[in-house]
């Protein structure tokens, strides 16, 4: 069963996460803010992580970095609020995130393809 | 006895010595002037000697009489008539030909001693003695008279010609007085040549000095001015005593002599009554008259300077300025026309207002003569009624009669040219003095600082009108960020949750389910649709109400818990980005305040916002309150950078600001500041660098607040207002 780390600051999106991937034999673990999130990623390896762009406290793309630091092998899934017109979405892409979903989610399916794209992406690797 | 050749004269003779002294007295120096009074009285002592004759009581006086008039007036007349011509018309040499008529005239005059001038008198008109002629003589001096005296009008008619408008009015007025009482004084020779009739003529001389007077008050004839005005009053006052009295001493001597027998001097009394008890009203009557037909009236100097400074150099519209000038010159001196004129960006002069201008689309370029003259001569131009001058001034006074400028005052500054004040003839008919340029001159100088103010006002109002414009775009970033945040998210659950539903169902993830736990999980879902729909509606309303311009300003009994609230829920999602705690800590007794709302909120908007800019990291902003009396203060006190004392009186500036260039608009609490006082209300900072600010706003109680705030009050504080 993947492992899917979901780090947002609103609860109801992690909550909407779990309940939308959990039917779907995915293990979700949440966390509200970047700290917690480092940690669970460090103690769980989760395949992707889902990471908020925009938090309070560590910004979503310096909690990127620190994961692959603790878990090298986890796939960030950035989600981030339409600002910046691509750049930032460049910039992310360049740090090394898998991808990047526009907040809020225009297709919840898309998610769930891409999200398997990623676990595809690992599973080649290892 | 007097009769009608001697009241005639008597006329004459009052009234041109008059008109000759008064317009001597104007200027002694003036060589026109001089003339005039040598050709006043001539013509004076014709008209006393006249009357004096009509008085001799013997053949002897009588002659006498006429030798002296003749000698010492009547031959003169037309030479000095000539001289005056000549210096009226710019023939300022005295060449041969003039020199020569006063020799002649001086050979008549000391001839008129003599027999063969004058030999006898003969008592004629059954009232007074006429004088004989001794020779022709006689006969050859009086054609030599008319010769003179024809020269000197037929030199005014070629004058009239080639004079302008203005000069030919004068020249007219002058002729034809002149004629008509050259002709009444050539009338007058007949009796010499037994030609008897009686010399009524006499009565058309005085006609002169009333048709000259005329046009010096109205045409300035000789170039006199204002003050020959009172004196016409005054002349006419005089005038009319000098007739009553004279009509009753005539009748009264008829009448009290020959039905009453009384003496002489008591006809004198009706006159006087008469007079004593006229003079003031006619004083006023007359010159009321004048003052109503002839705009007679002076302007006051101080009236006109005040009426500058309230109307011209405290507006700031370049508009309103000059139309205010215009106004106000024209009102007060009572033009003709009146114009301010102002360079344009092409170097061209223009007018900005103007009234009883008739082509107002008349401009000059700096190399016009009145720009030349105007920037090179001393401030003012004026134009010369003289045509026999200069080309420069010939060409100035083409372009002052365009604009029918009588005189023009210069605008300048900082030693530019700005424009020019442009002022017609005054509606009284009087020519700018010296006074009156002076005034004009200083007021253009005030009209020079209130230009150079409207411009520069209205620059900065251009200036400040982007930097607002810009404040707002900034405020509106603010904005844009809390919009995406509290409108997309609610949005983006809204949809999550129906797309989640609907993929459930199509994944066949509800297949393990009873239809019951199906709908249970789908009103759960609709339950958390309508509360996120609801929450972007109201953040919605919320954002649109607080964007929309305050079109209505109102001053209203204010919750400010509220108001505080609103605004927060704005700024909520920025604040938890900046990682900045906002608490609200105002106590449930805090009154209600006197303000309009959208204004409160945007004033602690943009304070609150100061206070996160200026936390840098993490901090914390407070609102409170308390009351104070009869006041209500809110505290947004945070731990931010605080402000050095050396910057603090700056702050509610305008344009100051410490951020870098293009970053801070320098406006944001000098429209806090303006808002709050607009509110009635009073804004002051506390702070101390490295440790935080505190801004509190004092605003008024409400009206339903002050009713308990009057027990509360100290009575320190009681004292303080008794």
């Amino acid at each position: 069963m993947p492992k899917l780390l979901t780090i947002d600051d609103e609860k109801e999106f992690t909550v909407f996460i779990r309940s939308y991937f959990e039917p779907r034999k995915y293990e979700v673990f949440t966390a509200n803010e970047g700290e917690s999130g480092i940690r669970i990623a460090a103690e769980q390896q989760p395949e992707i992580a889902l990471i908020d762009l925009k938090m309070p406290g560590k910004h979503g793309d310096v909690v990127m970095e620190e994961i692959r630091k603790v878990s090298p092998n986890t796939q960030a899934i950035m989600i981030t609020a339409s600002e910046g017109f691509g750049k930032t979405r460049e910039r992310l892409l360049k740090l090394g995130a898998f991808a990047c979903f526009d907040k809020p989610l225009s297709s919840l399916k898309d998610l769930e393809l891409k999200i398997k794209e990623a676990l595809a992406h690992v599973a080649n690797r290892t | 006895m007097i009769n009608a050749f001697g009241v005639s004269g008597l006329v004459t003779g009052f009234t041109a010595a008059m008109l000759g002294l008064f317009v001597y007295i104007k200027n002694p120096n003036r060589r026109l002037y001089r003339y005039w009074l040598l050709f006043s009285i001539a013509v004076a002592v014709w008209g006393f000697g006249g009357t004096a004759i009509s008085y001799a009581q013997d053949p002897d006086t009588a002659l006498w009489l006429w030798r002296y008039s003749f000698a010492l007036g009547v031959i003169w007349i037309p030479a000095f008539f000539l001289g005056f011509v000549c210096d009226f018309c710019g023939i300022t040499k005295r060449n041969a030909l003039i020199n020569a008529v006063y020799v002649i005239n001086f050979v008549f005059a000391l001839s008129s001693f003599s027999p063969i001038f004058l030999s006898s008198t003969r008592y004629s008109f059954d009232q007074f003695y006429y004088g004989v002629p001794g020779s022709p003589l006689f006969l050859i001096h009086f054609i030599w008279w008319c010769l003179v005296f024809s020269s000197s009008l037929v030199m005014l008619i070629r004058k009239i010609r080639i004079a302008d408008p203005y000069k030919r009015r004068q020249i007219q007025y002058t002729f034809f007085g002149i004629g008509s009482g050259a002709v009444g004084g050539t009338l007058n020779f007949l009796p010499f040549f037994n030609i008897d009739i009686y010399p009524w003529g006499n009565f058309a001389i005085p006609v002169y000095t009333a048709l000259l007077t005329y046009a010096i008050v109205r045409h300035q004839l000789m170039e006199i001015q204002v003050a020959i005005r009172r004196a016409t009053v005054f002349a006419g006052l005089y005038a009319f005593i000098f007739g009553v009295f004279l009509i009753f001493t005539v009748i009264g001597q008829k009448y009290f002599q020959t039905i009453l027998h009384w003496p002489d001097w008591v006809a004198m009394i009706p006159s006087i009554l008469i007079i004593t008890l006229t003079l003031r009203p006619l004083d006023r009557f007359l010159t009321q008259i004048t003052d109503k037909y002839l705009f007679q009236k002076e302007y006051d100097f101080r009236e006109l300077m005040k009426l500058f400074t309230t109307e011209v150099l405290t507006i700031f519209e370049l508009d309103k300025v000059t139309k205010n000038t215009v106004d106000s010159l024209n009102n007060l001196i009572k033009l003709e026309s009146c114009a301010v004129f102002l360079k344009n960006n092409n170097d061209e002069y223009r007018i900005t207002a103007s009234v009883g201008v008739k082509d107002t689309a008349i401009m000059f370029k700096s190399d016009a003569p009145i720009i030349y003259n105007l920037k090179h001569k001393q401030g003012y131009v004026q134009r010369d009624p003289d045509i026999n001058t200069d080309q420069n001034t010939l060409l100035l006074n083409r372009d002052l009669e365009m604009i029918g400028s009588e005189l023009c005052v210069a605008i300048s500054f900082t030693g530019e040219l700005i424009g020019f004040i442009s002022l017609g003839q005054k509606k009284s008919g009087d020519l700018y003095e010296q006074e009156d340029i002076d005034l004009l001159v200083s007021l253009a100088r005030t009209e020079s600082i209130a230009i150079s103010n409207a411009k520069l006002f209205a620059k900065l109002s251009e200036t400040q009108a982007e930097a607002a414009q810009n404040e707002k775009m900034a405020v509106i970033g603010t904005l844009a960020a809390g919009i995406n945040h509290e409108i997309c998210n609610p949005l983006g659950i809204v949809r999550g949750q129906s797309e989640m539903f609907l993929l459930n169902y199509r994944d066949g993830i509800y297949g393990q389910l009873e239809s019951k736990e199906v709908l249970e999980q789908a009103v759960t879902i609709f339950g958390k649709i309508i509360k996120e729909t609801d929450r972007a509606t109201g953040i919605t309303k919320r954002l649109s109400t607080f964007a929309k311009p305050n079109k209505h300003f109102q001053i209203s009994e204010v919750d400010v818990a509220r108001e505080v609230d609103e605004v927060l829920a704005i700024l909520d999602h920025e604040m938890k980005l900046e990682n900045i705690n906002i608490a609200v800590d105002l106590p449930k007794s805090f009154p209600k305040i006197m303000a309009d709302r959208k204004e409160l909120q945007e004033v602690i908007f943009n304070i609150v916002r100061n206070a996160a800019q200026a936390i840098a990291g993490s901090g914390k902003i407070v609102i409170g309150g308390h009351r104070n009396g009869t006041r209500a203060m809110i505290t947004i006190t945070d731990n931010g950078h605080g402000i050095p004392s050396d910057k603090m009186e700056k702050i509610f500036h305008p344009f100051f600001t410490t951020k870098d260039p293009g970053k801070g608009t320098g406006l944001g609490l000098f429209i806090v500041k303006q808002i709050v006082e607009r509110n009635e209300g009073s804004i002051s900072v506390q702070s101390e660098v490295g440790k935080g600010t505190e801004f509190t706003l004092t605003f008024r109680l409400a009206k339903s607040e002050t009713g308990a705030s009057e027990t509360a009050e100290h009575p320190a504080e009681k004292a303080a207002h008794a």
